[in-house]
């Protein structure tokens, strides 16, 4: 989303007035907050589990390269066509090609964050190509013409209301339908596409080194029908998803589904390793695997290496207090959040989203809950750093705080300016945030100096 | 017992999954077409164990009910009507291979051995035996050494979402209804 200028802080505060929108946020993450941890707690070996993922992901971030040559040789061998992105606008190209080599023109696609990163469907509908997201979310929010605002549940923000409404505006269908109801009335409309689509799109979860193989999890079906109606399979890939062996791949699943949503696994995978093969019904005859870096590989290199080891479960957003309070619009970035607030100026430069680092409370739930102990709390600490070098104002109230006989004087002015209500000389500095809070009264009476002089230790 | 942790665990994600004898399965058959009323049934046609899939074959066409199969082509691969496939309402595939760690069900593909017969109808039937229940993912993955089919496909449950204010509802593209009957003897 390069082409706005991010505002978080305007954003965010819009988006705490709108109290629809933060009761649809809170809800849904409540409930996906508390399925994960019925499902850690059910699993005896978690924090085992998490010490083994941050352990392989050190490993594999420090030799992404090596793996990356593999998966590609091996992808190869299994038949298909390996692609390298370095840049969103690359992938973005190469997907247009492989559509306009084939005569694609209709394809249905399945969740993923990478092709939002790329704004695949943008440029495959400037070039004449009609993409339907399948996904139930997404389908929702293609609908309503808006950008997911969650990388796992991307229409956390709207109300089974607001999605009827939706769907009778769009899709005609009858006012004020249940939950089963518009799932019943997606699956009709999204059948006929799926039969008859040219080109499936897909990301993936995890990309297999050592078989070339493309993982793929999904609950509600689509992504298999992605995977194997459409003659053309085309799958966007990060180059952090890859991962040394099919061995590994079982434990990064038990912690992805777990975080994800309290699952042990997902209702389906689909491990696709090349296209069809002879003598086979079914499955696409050409696979597509665009592997993008879109500095990744730069970040590999840099300090913010781990943030290459998340698994996309989403957990740390549902558990942020700023993403529970602001939703995930609010960042104006394809991934919101706090793993959001650390890839997206990584990836897109600090200059554009320099105020997601601030977005934070330093409160530490997403480390404690990221199945890969990704340090997030330390990195956008370390961005905030990185932004800009503390300003004039605050050099000037920590050379006041090292200096006891003007930290005193400073006191004696808060407590006058306190009494009278936070007007007065540092109302200016203190504007932003007096926007939302009340400042502290003053204790009544005599200060804590005054009270200590008076009594035994003054005379 | 691994069998008993694939009954807890596939009963807790949904499955309706029973165990029964061989020599029940005629009349459990019947029972199911008749109750889904299923004019049309989905039947992939190799990796069956022979008898197996002849009882099968033979006792739905007996309740009324045709089978839907891919057809052979001329070059030895096979193909489905896709228009055939997507009027079935019941769609029933042998299954080689279960795993008690996810209560999930295993397809390979292979020749004649599409998924889309669990994939389309809203409800598929998956037939095992027993002894082809796996402890673990893990395990089950080793098995293939490097020999890793086009198409792995685990089934756990029906389909389901949870995007509509996470509240879980099933058949949203695949089955809302998956039944697994493991042959015992």
């Amino acid at each position: 989303m390069s082409h706005i200028a991010p505002n978080f802080r305007k954003a965010s505060r819009d988006a705490v007035l709108n109290s629809q929108v933060i009761a649809a946020v809170r809800k849904t993450a409540n409930l996906l907050s508390g399925m994960m941890a019925l499902a850690v707690a059910d699993t005896p070996d978690f924090e085992a589990l998490r010490d083994y993922g941050r352990t392989r992901k050190l490993e594999i971030s420090g030799n992404l390269e090596k793996y990356e040559q593999s998966f590609t040789a091996n992808a190869h061998a299994a038949g298909a066509v390996v692609h390298r992105a370095k840049d969103a606008a690359e992938a973005a190209r190469l997907a247009i090609k492989i559509a306009a080599d084939n005569g694609a023109k209709t394809a249905v696609k399945g969740k993923s964050m990478t092709a939002e990163e790329v704004e695949l469907n943008e440029a495959l509908e400037a070039a004449g190509i009609t993409v339907t997201e399948t996904d139930m979310g997404e389908f929702i929010i293609q609908l309503a013409n808006e950008k997911p605002s969650h990388i796992m549940a991307p229409a956390i923000h709207r109300s089974r209301a607001q999605v009827a409404e939706l769907f009778t505006d769009k899709l005609g269908t009858p006012p004020d339908l249940s939950v089963e109801a518009l799932v019943a009335a997606a699956r009709k409309d999204l059948r006929e596409k799926f039969l008859a689509a040219d080109m499936g799109i897909t990301g993936g979860n995890f990309a297999i080194a050592d078989t070339g193989s493309i993982v793929l999890v999904s609950n509600e079906g689509n992504i298999r029908m992605t995977t194997t109606l459409p003659r053309i399979h085309l799958a966007v890939v990060g180059i952090d998803k890859i991962i040394p062996e099919m061995a590994d791949m079982p434990k990064f699943l038990a912690l992805l589904a777990r975080s994800a949503c309290g699952q042990t696994i997902s209702s389906y995978m689909s491990i696709v390793t090349g296209p069809r093969r002879t003598g086979e019904e079914e499955g696409p005859e050409q696979l597509h695997i665009i592997l993008l870096d879109n500095g990744r590989s730069r970040i590999a290199k840099g300090p913010y290496r781990e943030i290459l080891h998340c698994l996309h479960c989403g957990a740390c957003l549902s558990h942020c207090p700023v993403y529970r309070a602001v939703g995930g619009h609010a960042y104006q970035a394809t991934y919101p959040g706090p793993m959001g607030s650390v890839i997206s100026p990584l990836i897109s430069g600090l200059e554009i989203y320099a105020d997601l680092p601030n977005a934070c409370t330093l409160c530490g739930r997403c480390a404690e809950v990221c199945p890969v102990c990704v340090p997030l709390p330390d990195y956008l600490r370390d961005l905030r750093s990185d932004v800009n070098k503390p300003p004039f104002t605050m050099k000037l109230t920590a050379f006041g705080a090292n200096t006891p006989s003007l930290y005193r004087l400073g006191m004696i002015v808060m407590r006058r300016m306190l009494k009278k209500g936070g007007k007065g000389l540092m109302a200016p500095a203190l504007k932003e945030w007096m926007v939302c809070r009340e400042p502290p009264k003053p204790q009544e009476g005599e200060s804590f100096r005054d009270w200590w002089r008076t009594r035994s230790h003054g005379k | 017992m691994i069998l008993n942790q694939y009954l807890a665990k596939a009963r807790g994600v949904g499955v309706n999954v029973e165990l029964l004898s061989l020599s029940d399965l005629n009349l459990r058959l019947a029972a199911l077409v008749d109750k889904l009323q299923a004019k049309s049934v989905a039947l992939p046609l190799i990796g069956w164990p022979e008898p197996l899939l002849r009882t099968v074959k033979t006792e739905v066409e007996k309740c009324g009910s045709a089978t839907v199969s891919p057809r052979r082509r001329i070059d030895g691969g096979y193909d489905w009507n896709r228009s055939a496939l997507g009027s079935t309402t019941l769609g029933i595939t042998f299954c080689g291979a279960f795993i008690a760690e996810t209560g999930s069900l295993a397809f390979p593909s292979g020749p004649g051995l599409g998924t889309l017969a669990s994939l389309l109808p809203e409800t598929h039937l998956a037939l095992s035996y027993a002894k082809d229940c796996r402890p673990d993912l893990g395990g089950y993955l080793a098995e293939f050494g490097a020999d890793i089919p086009s198409r792995l496909t685990f089934v756990t449950g029906p389909s389901r979402t949870g995007d509509i204010e996470a509240s879980m509802t099933t058949c949203v593209h695949g089955p809302g209804r998956v039944l697994h009957w493991i042959i015992s003897a």
